[in-house]
């Protein structure tokens, strides 16, 4: 048989062709990772909703970015008049919340020392047994509500539920309410804004307005606006904050001291008869008395002694201060973390006064300073100092009611908190998460996530109230949690039954404010451009080209805008009446700055980061290493010190140290930083969770002094003396701890 | 004359091999999805276009597959009470239980397609890199087309658009 | 053809560190394992660099700026990619190719800016940012090199809704995610070549200044000092 080349192609093709219309397939079919869902196994259809941000007090606008209806980032929205498209770390890695694994998926309970998953009913009637059991015993003097939000909607709700129950004993836990503290204690009225487009100095005690503050954002933009219009800022703090660090006067001094300083300020106004006489003869009371005391005590050379500020650097201030027609010396909430927090604070107030306050402003008519329907009764609440007093008589509190607060983490008096709180016969928890306070819990009914609920965000430092809605972004929550605002008001329910409310639940009870601003017929949404000023003039007097219907449809326009803010309403003074007498005596105005500091020892300054409010940090792992960023020193505490002062200690750049308190010991990677003052070793407060995601690092207040602001009741951050331990640790050997084994170190 | 005879028979033979690995295949094609759907039955016999299923192609990046609540349009009575086939999907309807479609047609991730750019603006037709879906009811009958990055050369190259690896890698 | 340039301002940039976020997110850049990130193996795009510090103590001021890619016209990194898969684009961007990559890492090694990473290993990330990941930026595999690119898929995407709407790019249409986040409204991004774009205005200022001139790579990331007088 001849088969020739042509051919045997022919015959090896012809086959081959044959087998191929078989196999093609096969051979493309044997792919299954593309066969295999991916990522995002869907037709990955994006969207954006808008809400708003509630991790920390600035409320800024959200804008959502959606795949296929599930979330997956977070921007700013730049309609928003807060931020203005802008975001911060915290915001960005919000997001993360709703998919955290060790999120709490149903209501828990306690049973032998584990979380045991129960049904919301079941919960509910636990926590509502108990309560009407107080009731009926009469102890509700023993009851504790500890609820930190920033939401004014729901503490008034809280407030409500307090007066309507007869629980007295509400701490609200939030940082307006703690900012506006000392106000309400010494004038009885508390100013609404800075009036930045007056104030032409501003002298900022501590607060760090850029980072965590009542606005971080919106100050942001103010502050770079005002320094570019040519006027000053003076900060007064324990250390160069990156927001600081831009300006041109920065003050280094430790709180503690900050009351003696701003009465040394006043010194100079007093003396030089620059105050506003008007003003103090209408409004101060015992004005005299006060000026003899502080011309007598606070001459600028013992000032200078007490602190360690130079007394022309005291004059300088207070000429700057004195000088200015609008002038303004702000705090907040941040200046109360002392052991003389409150009594600084009004010291503060005091100099304000000499100058009528100029610097500050109220807005006429807020609809929101009101509670709903004007039904709350204003009960003042109580604070941490009442709580850890109950706590510390071990039989003083039958009931605690803990919302979303880890008070626990942010207390240098942990271990016997933890003790005290192991004692008290029932606590229930609504936080979302396990952390260091609710651990302790014997229930807990797990809060939606703040992107699966329904609130309206008011604000008023901008000079103008402005309501951000913060809605729900997902169809319907993911797991069987409930929000806390509807849990209260069943609550309300159950216990007085005969209780009439205007609500059935917590949207109706939004809605209700929102009502406010509908029924109001000022301001615009936000979505909307600011009207001309002939379209405000008619809009003054009563005329609008704005149709507003029903509503329902002004809710949904609401809704669909992100928020509502009112740009021209009227601005007032503000004008309080102070009444030192009453309330602090001003002779307990700190006279002595606390002991001289030994050589040996430094001053332990733990400071905020914006990355971390109040201890929430540890859940998002990416900000946990970005932490460490800066110094490169990740997962680990980090304690900056001054170059001269480790030099003359003969310490290393980088070395692993551990520092000594009169609580324990505690191991730190030492960096090098020049603004740190040479007194002091500055050290990071967010790090060292022992149950709430990232464990990494120790927690540095542990092993803070007990000390507390008497008033408040918050915890000092700034007045521990540490010893640096000379043994430098063996590289790696901090790593390799575990928590149990920190928990040593820290004993011995 | 012989040769020849032997080339056909040979031929033959490798045909039939080759078809009896088709119908091997195509017997197994039951189970490329989930669900005994037919694109043919679809687009040809009820003249549904593409994009009336697959909504995404020309405003998407994904064209997307429809899945249970789409299919209820029209699947949520019974059309011919007659077809095995329907009832299957009209059962899965009435339980609202989603379809657990298998994506064949997939880029990997570290390139990024947008049917949008090439079907809406870019103008080309589902058929220049898909099969003809119309005469076939899965997708793996005859002459699956694999995306590969020469078939996007070929393409760009020719009608002169970018073909910087940034614009499509990222 | 575009030439896309970025000026951070520094006066007003406070250091919140939002655009280093944002960054990390919007890229899928891996969070490296507590030991790696010991090693120094943690994967910053972005960084808040301290450069100096100017007057003593206690006038002292810290000089921090964002450091990111500096996009030169003049790279180093491309003369030594033996694969091409690190180059510059017509419009500017120096774009980096994964899958061409072989992780040789010279390109790292020639970067006087430090400012590319190196996927050491393929870490497990936390379940939170697997759930969050953007789609449109896929997830680099272990052995590659990787920076920032101007967050390029922006532009594509940007480029194609413009299309799509029959208009041109206009420039606030792509920005990359940190100039997006940025409060203080300090990172200003576009068309260097553009006379009426937001940067050839910020370009005129006296304040401009870029890092590393003296090596002449022509850094397109532009800097406006702090100073003020």
């Amino acid at each position: 048989m001849d088969i020739n080349r042509r051919d045997f192609v022919k015959l090896v093709g012809g086959s081959l062709f044959g087998l191929a219309i078989g196999s093609a397939a096969d051979a493309v079919l044997k792919l299954p990772k593309s066969a295999e869902p991916v990522l995002y196994n869907g037709p990955r259809i994006e969207s954006w909703k808008l809400t708003a941000c509630t991790k920390c007090p600035g409320g800024c606008s959200l804008r959502i970015r959606l795949i296929d209806g599930l979330p997956v980032q977070a921007f700013g929205n730049p309609k928003s008049p807060i931020n203005e498209g802008g975001i911060c770390p915290l915001g960005l890695a919000s997001v993360a919340d709703l998919y955290h694994p060790s999120r709490l998926t149903s209501p828990v309970k306690k049973v032998n020392g584990e979380f045991k998953p129960i049904s919301y009913d079941e919960a509910f009637k636990i926590l509502s047994d108990n309560l009407k059991r107080i009731i009926s015993e009469k102890k509700e003097n023993e009851v504790f509500i500890v609820a930190q939000t920033e939401s004014k909607l729901r503490s008034d709700l809280f407030k409500k539920f307090s007066s309507v129950s007869n629980f007295k004993n509400l701490i609200v836990d939030g940082f307006k309410e703690t900012s506006a503290y000392p106000f309400k204690k010494v004038t009885g009225e508390v100013p609404d804004f800075i009036d930045w487009d007056k104030c032409d100095y501003l002298l900022n005690f501590g607060s760090q307005m850029t980072e965590i503050s009542q606005n971080p954002l919106y100050f942001t933009r103010k502050i770079n606006e005002y320094r570019a219009k040519g006027f000053r800022i003076t900060a007064v703090q324990p250390r160069l904050t990156p927001g600081v660090s831009k300006l041109d006067d920065w003050i280094p001094l430790q709180p503690d001291q900050f009351g003696i300083f701003a009465l040394g300020i006043a010194y100079v106004l007093l003396k030089d008869e620059r105050y506003d006489k008007n003003f103090v003869e209408k409004n101060f009371t015992g004005f005299n008395e006060f000026k003899d005391y502080v011309l007598e005590n606070y001459i600028p050379e013992k000032v200078e002694m007490l602190t360690g500020i130079s007394s022309d650097k005291i004059l300088e201030t207070g000429r700057k201060f004195e000088r200015a027609s609008v002038p303004a010396a702000y705090f907040d909430a941040s200046v109360l973390y002392n052991s003389n927090g409150t009594t600084n604070a009004a010291a503060i107030i005091a100099l304000n006064a000499l100058k009528s306050f100029k610097g500050f402003g109220k807005i006429k008519d807020n609809p929101f300073s009101s509670g709903v329907k004007n039904e709350t009764k204003q009960i003042e609440g109580v604070t941490f100092a009442s709580l850890n007093e109950k706590l510390s008589g071990y039989n003083g509190i039958q009931v605690l009611i803990i919302a979303g607060s880890n008070f626990v983490f942010n207390n240098p008096n942990a271990e016997s908190l933890k003790k005290q709180l192991g004692s008290v016969p029932f606590i229930a928890s609504f936080s979302s998460f396990v952390d260091e306070t609710s651990e302790f819990a014997h229930l807990i009914i797990p809060d939606h996530s703040f992107l699966e609920r329904l609130d309206l965000l008011t604000d008023e430092s901008m000079g103008a109230p402005s309501a951000t809605v913060l809605q729900p972004v997902v169809n319907k929550p993911f797991f069987k949690t409930e929000d806390t605002g509807d849990v209260i008001i069943s609550l309300m329910k159950e216990i007085k039954p005969d209780i009439k409310l205007s609500y059935e639940n917590y949207s109706d009870y939004v809605k209700l404010w929102a009502k406010k601003i509908y029924s109001g017929k000022e301001g615009i949404l936000i979505n909307q451009n600011k009207p001309t000023v002939i379209e405000q003039g008619l809009r003054k007097i009563g005329w609008s080209t704005e149709q507003i219907g029903s509503f329902d449809d002004y809710w949904d326009s609401l809704m669909d805008a992100g928020g509502w803010w009112n740009p021209f309403g009227e601005k007032v003074s503000f004008n309080p009446e102070i009444k030192f007498k009453n309330v602090f005596n001003y002779k307990s105005f700190p006279m002595i700055s606390s002991s001289p500091q030994p050589k040996n020892k430094l001053r332990l300054n733990i400071f905020r980061r914006n990355l971390d409010y109040k201890g929430n940090m540890s859940i998002y792992q990416v900000l946990v290493e970005q932490f460490g960023n800066n110094w490169k020193v990740f997962y680990k505490l980090y304690a900056e010190i001054n170059p001269q002062t480790a030099r003359s200690l003969s310490l290393t750049d980088r070395s692993e140290i551990i520092l000594k308190t009169s609580k324990g010991k505690f191991p730190v990677v030492l960096v090098f930083n020049p603004t740190v003052k040479p007194d002091s070793i500055d050290v990071p407060f967010g790090l060292g969770h022992t149950v709430l995601g990232d464990t990494s690092g120790v927690n540095p207040l542990y092993f803070a002094e007990n000390k507390f602001d008497p008033e408040t009741g918050l915890p000092s951050f700034t007045e521990t003396l540490v010893e640096i331990q000379g043994a430098q640790l063996r590289s790696g050997l901090l790593s390799q701890l575990s928590i149990s084994e920190k928990k040593q170190v820290a004993e011995n | 004359m012989k040769n020849k005879l032997l080339v056909f028979i040979l031929i033959l033979i490798g045909a039939v091999a080759g078809f009896f690995i088709l119908s091997f295949h195509s017997k197994s094609s039951a189970d490329n999805y989930p669900v005994p759907f037919s694109h043919y039955v679809h687009t040809t016999v009820h003249k549904i276009k593409c994009v009336n299923c697959h909504r995404g192609v020309e405003t998407r990046e994904l064209a997307g597959i429809p899945n249970i609540d789409y299919c209820s349009m029209c699947h949520s009575t019974l059309i011919n009470s007659k077809s095995e086939r329907e009832k299957i999907i009209y059962q899965l309807v009435k339980e609202n239980k989603p379809i657990q479609w298998k994506v064949y047609y997939q880029v990997p991730d570290y390139v990024f397609f947008s049917h949008r750019r090439h079907v809406k603006l870019g103008k080309l037709e589902c058929t220049d890199c898909h099969v003809d879906m119309t005469k076939q009811d899965s997708p793996d009958l005859k002459g699956f087309s694999q995306i590969i990055m020469p078939l996007c050369f070929n393409c760009h190259q020719r009608k002169n658009i970018t073909t910087d690896c940034g614009d499509c890698h990222h | 053809m575009p030439r896309y340039g970025m000026i951070i301002d520094l006066n007003k940039c406070n250091q919140c560190e939002a655009c280093i976020t944002a960054c990390k997110l919007e890229n899928n850049v891996q969070i490296v394992s507590k030991e790696n990130a010991d090693m120094g193996r943690a994967m910053f795009w972005m960084n808040m660099l301290t450069i100096s510090y100017t007057r003593n103590y206690p006038d002292i001021r810290s000089e921090s700026l964002p450091m990111l890619c500096m996009q030169c016209d003049e790279p180093p990194c491309i003369k030594v990619c033996p694969v091409r898969a690190t180059y510059k684009r017509d419009d500017g961007i120096v774009a980096q190719i994964y899958p061409q990559c072989i992780g040789c890492r010279y390109c790292m090694a020639n970067c006087p800016y430090t400012v590319k990473v190196f996927n050491w290993f393929k870490d497990e990330q936390p379940v939170e940012n697997e759930k969050t990941c953007n789609p449109d930026v896929s997830v680099r595999p272990k052995g590659v090199v990787e920076k920032c690119t101007f967050c390029i898929h922006r532009l594509q995407k940007a480029k194609e809704q413009a299309k799509a709407e029959h208009r041109k790019l206009r420039e606030e249409d792509y920005v990359p995610a940190c100039a997006e986040v940025c409060a203080a409204q300090a990172i200003h991004f576009g068309d260097l070549d553009d006379p009426n774009s937001n940067v050839s205005k910020a370009m005129h200022d006296y304040r401009k200044f870029t890092l590393q001139e003296e090596l002449g790579t022509k850094p397109k990331v532009y800097y406006l000092s702090a100073k003020t007088e």
